[in-house]
């Protein structure tokens, strides 16, 4: 009996996943992208064992080879405490990988539920929350980045929440459209015939149903949260020395970028390549899942 | 004399990711000059894409022309290049009326900007020509001050008025065959009749040869002169509209015409149970368009002043057309919405006025069934849960109990077991109906209201969900509120009616007899809009003139006025008040009022 | 459209009121003591109380918001820290060098980015597509910063042909007397008819136009070519087709029209982007702008300073976002 409510349940999804798999064959690009992001996922794990000089991710160096062009012992070259850059390149995409997606998350734990409470319950509720998000909103996000920052001090988490808090509202403003169309569907008018509570419906009914474009678009936004960390370690306000972060490289990197060039180009390689992977992939999830995609 | 417009062989496929799927295979079919060719066949069984593979607007990737020949005028139409298409044939030559008019007019310029283009190109006039060409076309199609409609934009018209602009748009092309895809499909019957016969009018003055396709057999063999049934993309018969009504060959066919035919019934007896449900003087207004700055709004009368009486075990219906107010009705009575004012008694007490866990009683027995059969459903949740969703807000049990509950409803409604562990997407529009009425049986309610429960979903399907709905009632002794627009389910099932026109009920009795002899002018028209099969012509239609007026400022005095064709100077000031006629017989009519010599009293 | 409008706007008030809290709190509840930046490292005691009276620190806090926003409607937005200049009046010497830049590289990425994303929807799934497709989403994966030091590198460094940094040659600054009409030099020089200034601005502009502009463009095809695909699968399209009007009338008239909407929210988003983006390069082009006042501000935690310009830019998205709301608000479809 057990074995074939198991199978029951299983089959639809089998059959959706499969729809994904085949589109997904059709477009290479998306593909490409999907393997360079797992590539990137095992990096960020193993970056740690298996680079060359794991001991120049703190600090600790060897001061004599500072500022070294790219050579075969050290293959981006050395910084200005004579760390290996390919370490703590390698090393950076752990960073990047683990305070993008967090960010992201925090941001959807903050945005959905507000969202779908707004679009469900309308009336002053969702006028309040709209507000509030607006207020949000009109803060450009780096700005709002800045503001946070330079209150709470300078760090890679406050970086992080500072991101959450900009981005928020844009999922907010999503869930809230679904929502406001979702509640005249007719299962949502059965669950309030039938005396379900609203909370019953917001939580059970009409997030459910929200989830997917989110996470759609969650997943385009995790290149943009990475950028977005990035710019605001360049500009000191997030990750701090020694941490290994990619944009923190850069910024150092100024200071002797017209004779070290490898100093700058490197991490900026590296984000360029890990939030164009996200990028691609993001898109070509949205158009993938797209239900007009699909229907076809 | 050779056809008009044939197809030979016409084979095509459609790629799937699951494989190839095949969905037209005509071996045959012939159009005369100058006549009416009907195609009838169910939602995916290939209308549309035959209707766009002729005018060669198939979407290729992913449909593929496989084989096959379309000859038209003596040459293949499948071998000619898109440009001369485009030049010789679209529009000039063959034009299409589309199904839905909402999405088929592009919505950011006006009508007229539309039409102008659309004539310029295809009749080759300059501008000015083309613009009194195009309002000589929309009084063709007789819609009211042509000038000004020019000026609109869609949205800003009624769906008749829309689907009316396209047939203008049609022919304003100048061609000689019109492809008809569901012209009618989303009107009301009365609105449905009116262009009908407009359009048969058109065809007759300028003989313009139609091929036209639906999904209603008594729609098809009331326009058409010869009919092909298309099943799964096969035209399993085909024959002239005569002999395939009295002689049909295949089942399918001969399924069709069962399902559309009236079956004697016999008469009922009155019923004397206990009062369940009283509807007193109920009114919803709703306000839109309130301004920032200013007090005042509109108001959307939708619900103007309705009584009912409902007794334990029957079946009532609440017939209208679209706008009459007969779903915002059931959503006030189901408290879905509060009442602008009037009472919904329900065993005694009214329910606006309850207490939380009275109220929760009320919810409990009073289930709906809606419409929509997909998105009544969550999609995103499993069959049983479902289906078990009522039995959780309001019952306490284990959930071993709920499993078996579960499934002993399922086995009711004529499902397997295994659906229990289902999506919704798996099932077919009927199946989804069945979990919808498992969903409102589980909690045992005393009424089901039905809204509209079978209009989304296929022939095959309906017959068997009004089955379904007879023996439910005939095992469980339930009292129904059926609403339906489509008077063949509430014929079959209904034993009270209550027909209701923007807002307020005009008519109230016993179905069988009003269904002999309707004495409201509105329900006199409405019946008589509806196509049959007994009725072979489109003269055999009746018209009523006009549009339903906007809910918002409704007609002074009788609302039906303005459309009436018993129409006397008391109706245009003084409301009618709802008076017995016959016995349990109550109308609201002046006209009747003078028939009858005034005098009955006036109940209710 | 009136009552539109005056909704709008008034929302748009409340929300500038909600910015403002937020900015006071950040700017007065906070940790370290204004006061002691004010007066210096080396004051005194007396010093350091004197300086909290001039700031108006001894009120109690909500008297010192309603200060606040009565102070912000004169548009005064307070003392810089470090310069212990007016904000307002720092704010007015940089903007004009941002908006410049904002300005140029917003229509350079409309231009190139609206038509290249016409034509990917147009030639959807064929190589432009895909080709343009990478090039977009390149565009916006680019770090902005990174980007610049790389055309540095490249055309300073390798290459001699563009400068550094700046607005102007050294050179200019020391022998010519800059025009200061509007305060964006591009402009002025052009106003005066002083050709030569004209010419040398125009050289400086390049890199950092160019490089803020990349990540609108690839924002801007990306959108287009989405929203001009949702249109093309629309049922009236088909119908169109059917009526034998021709390809290209159907795409650049009847299509296009219908993304206003969307086309208008892009445009606008855009302009706040590159906005945003300016900020990021200032540093690296020494371009005297608004961005390079932040950065400053920040790093000494001049409160005053960042929440001035944060207002600022409050203000110019509020102001952007009321914008895009009119230009739907054209849409026929939408009912007032």
């Amino acid at each position: 009996m057990k074995n074939i409510i198991n199978i029951d349940l299983i089959k639809p999804k089998i059959k959706e996943a499969k729809l994904s798999l085949y589109l997904l064959k059709k477009d290479k690009l998306t593909r490409i992208a999907l393997y360079l992001s797992i590539f990137l996922f095992i990096l960020a794990l193993v970056g740690y064992w298996i680079v060359p000089y794991p001991q120049h991710i703190a600090d600790e160096a060897n001061s004599i080879n500072k500022l070294q062009p790219p050579s075969m012992e050290y293959f981006f070259g050395t910084d200005e405490l004579g760390r290996d850059i390919f370490s703590r390149v390698i090393y950076g995409t752990r960073i990047s990988l683990i305070t993008g997606l967090f960010s992201v998350g925090l941001a959807l734990l903050i945005g959905i539920p507000l969202g779908a409470i707004a679009g469900t319950m309308g009336g002053w509720i969702d006028e309040l929350i709209m507000r509030i998000t607006d207020i949000f909103l009109s803060f450009p996000p780096l700005l709002l980045a800045i503001a946070v920052v330079s209150v709470l001090g300078p760090s890679l988490q406050n970086a992080m929440l500072a991101i959450s808090l900009s981005w928020w509202p844009w999922y907010a403003r999503l869930v809230r459209g679904q929502a406001i169309s979702l509640k005249e569907r007719k299962f949502v008018q059965a669950a309030k015939a039938i005396g379900s509570s609203n909370f019953k419906i917001i939580f059970k009914h009409i997030i459910p149903n929200t989830v997917s474009p989110v996470i759609v678009q969650a997943s385009m936004d995790i290149g943009g949260v990475i950028l977005t960390i990035a710019s605001l370690s360049f500009l000191g306000l997030g990750a701090q020395a020694p941490t290994p972060e990619w944009g923190l490289m850069i910024s150092t990197s100024r200071n002797y970028f017209l004779n070290a060039w490898w100093y700058s180009i490197f991490p900026g390689l590296a984000i360029f390549i890990t939030v164009l992977t996200f990028n691609l992939l993001g898109d070509g999830l949205r158009e993938i899942l797209d239900p007009k995609t699909r229907k076809n | 004399m050779s056809s008009y417009l044939e197809i030979k062989k016409l084979v095509i496929n459609h790629k799937t990711f699951e494989g190839i799927r095949n969905v037209i295979d005509i071996d045959s079919l012939k159009i005369k000059k100058g006549k009416t060719y009907g195609i009838v066949g169910e939602s995916g069984a290939g209308k549309t894409i035959l209707a766009l593979t002729i005018l060669g607007l198939l979407q290729t990737p992913p449909g593929k022309i496989e084989s096959g020949e379309i000859i038209f005028e003596g040459e293949n139409l499948l071998k000619k290049s898109n440009k001369v298409l485009r030049e010789s044939i679209r529009g000039n030559k063959i034009s299409m009326i589309f199904q839905d008019p909402m999405s088929s007019l592009n919505p950011v310029f006006t009508i007229g900007y539309q039409m102008i283009q659309i004539i310029k190109k295809n009749q080759n006039l300059k501008k000015d020509d083309a613009r009194l060409k195009a309002v000589e076309m929309l009084d063709i199609v007789k819609l009211p001050d042509a000038k000004s409609t020019l000026r609109k934009y869609p949205h800003e018209l009624s769906g008749g008025q829309r689907q009316r602009v396209i047939i203008a748009m049609a022919l304003s092309c100048g061609a000689e065959l019109l492809i008809a895809d569901e012209p009618t499909r989303n009107l009301d019957v009365t609105i449905q009749s009116s262009i009908l016969k407009t359009l048969k009018e058109i065809q007759n003055k300028m003989n313009v040869t139609v091929l036209f396709i639906a999904n209603n057999l008594s729609l098809v063999a009331t326009f058409c002169d010869k009919v092909g049934i298309l099943k799964d993309g096969k035209i399993i018969e085909e024959n002239d509209v005569h002999s395939i009504l009295t002689q049909p060959k295949m089942d399918y066919t001969k399924f069709l015409i069962n399902s559309v035919t009236d079956v004697k019934k016999e008469p009922k007896k009155s019923n004397n149970s206990e009062i369940i449900l009283e509807v007193k003087n109920l009114k919803k207004y709703f306000e839109i368009n309130k301004k920032f700055f200013s007090k005042k709004s509109d108001f959307v009368k939708a619900v103007d002043g309705v009584d009912l009486t409902i007794r334990k075990g029957d079946i009532i219906g609440i017939v209208g057309e679209s706008g009459c107010g007969k779903s915002t009705l059931v959503n006030t009575i189901l408290n879905l919405h509060k009442p602008t004012s009037g009472e919904v008694i329900f065993k005694g007490k009214n329910i606006f006025e309850l207490e939380k866990q009275e109220l929760d009683h009320v919810r409990k027995n009073i289930q709906i069934v809606f419409q929509d059969p997909f998105w009544s459903l969550n999609p995103r949740w499993l069959v049983k849960d479902i289906i078990a969703e009522p039995i959780l807000v309001h019952e306490n049990i284990s959930s071993t109990e709920l499993l078996s509950r579960v499934k002993n409803l399922l086995k009711m409604v004529g499902l397997n077991d295994s659906a229990a562990y289902k999506y919704p997407h798996e099932f077919s529009g009927g199946q989804r109906q069945r979990i919808a009425i498992a969903r409102a049986l589980s909690v045992e309610p005393e009424i089901i209201v039905l809204d509209e429960p079978t209009s989304a979903i296929d022939v095959v399907s309906q017959v068997q969900i009004l089955q379904l709905l007879k023996d439910l009632k005939k095992d469980l002794d339930l009292t129904n509120i059926l609403i339906s627009h489509d008077l063949s389910v509430v014929h079959d099932l209904c034993d009270k009616l209550h027909i209701m026109y923007l807002g307020k009920i005009v008519e109230y009795g016993e179905a069988n007899r009003i269904f002999q002899k309707p004495l409201h002018p509105y329900t006199i028209a409405l019946f008589e809009s509806i196509p049959t099969l007994e009725k072979s012509n489109v003269n055999d239609l009746a018209q009523i003139v006009g549009e339903v007026p906007s809910a918002i400022n409704p007609p002074e005095g009788c609302r039906f006025h303005t459309r009436c064709p018993r129409v006397m100077e008391k109706c245009k000031t003084q409301i009618p008040l709802m008076k017995e006629f016959e016995s349990d017989r109550i109308v609201a009519c002046f006209a009747l009022e003078n028939d009858y010599g005034r005098n009955n009293e006036s109940i209710k | 459209m009136l009552s539109y409008i005056s909704k709008r706007l008034f929302l748009g008030i409340i929300v500038l009121l909600g910015v403002a809290v937020i900015t006071f709190t950040i700017a007065r509840v906070i940790p370290s003591d204004p006061a002691v930046k004010w007066a210096g490292s080396r004051a005194t005691e007396e010093q350091i109380e004197a300086a909290r009276e001039t700031l108006g620190l001894n009120d109690p806090l909500p008297i010192q918001f309603i200060n606040y926003i009565k102070d912000l409607l004169k548009g005064d937005l307070g003392y810089s820290l470090r310069t212990h200049q007016p904000v307002a009046q720092e704010l007015k010497t940089f903007i004009p060098a941002t908006l410049e830049l904002v300005f140029i590289s917003f229509i350079i990425a409309i231009l190139l980015g609206i038509p290249l994303g016409i034509y990917s929807a147009y030639m959807k799934n064929q190589l432009l597509d895909h080709v343009s497709r990478l090039f977009s989403i390149g565009a916006v994966s680019l770090p902005t910063f990174w980007i610049a030091l790389i055309f540095q590198l490249i055309f300073y460094n390798y290459l001699g042909i563009l400068p550094l940094g700046g607005r102007v040659s050294t050179e200019i600054t020391i022998l010519y007397e800059l025009p200061d009409i509007t305060g964006m030099l591009l402009l002025d020089s052009a106003l005066v008819g002083d050709w030569y200034i004209f010419k040398d601005a125009l050289i400086h502009m390049i890199l950092p136009c160019i490089t803020v502009a990349l990540y609108p463009i690839g924002l801007v095809a990306r959108m287009t070519r989405s929203a001009l695909l949702e249109v093309l699968n629309e049922d009236y399209i088909i119908a169109e087709k059917s009526y034998g009007l021709s390809q290209n009338k159907i795409l650049w008239v009847y299509a296009l029209k219908n993304t206003i909407g969307p086309t208008a929210i892009v445009v606008t988003l855009s302009f706040g982007y590159t906005l945003m983006n300016t900020f990021l390069v200032e540093a690296i082009f020494s371009w005297p702008g608004l961005g390079n006042y932040v950065a400053t501000s920040v790093v000494t935690l001049d409160y005053p300073a960042i929440m001035g310009a944060t207002i600022f830019s409050a203000v110019t998205y509020i102001l952007l976002n009321l914008l895009a709301d009119i230009i739907i608000a054209l849409d026929p479809r939408v009912r007032l």
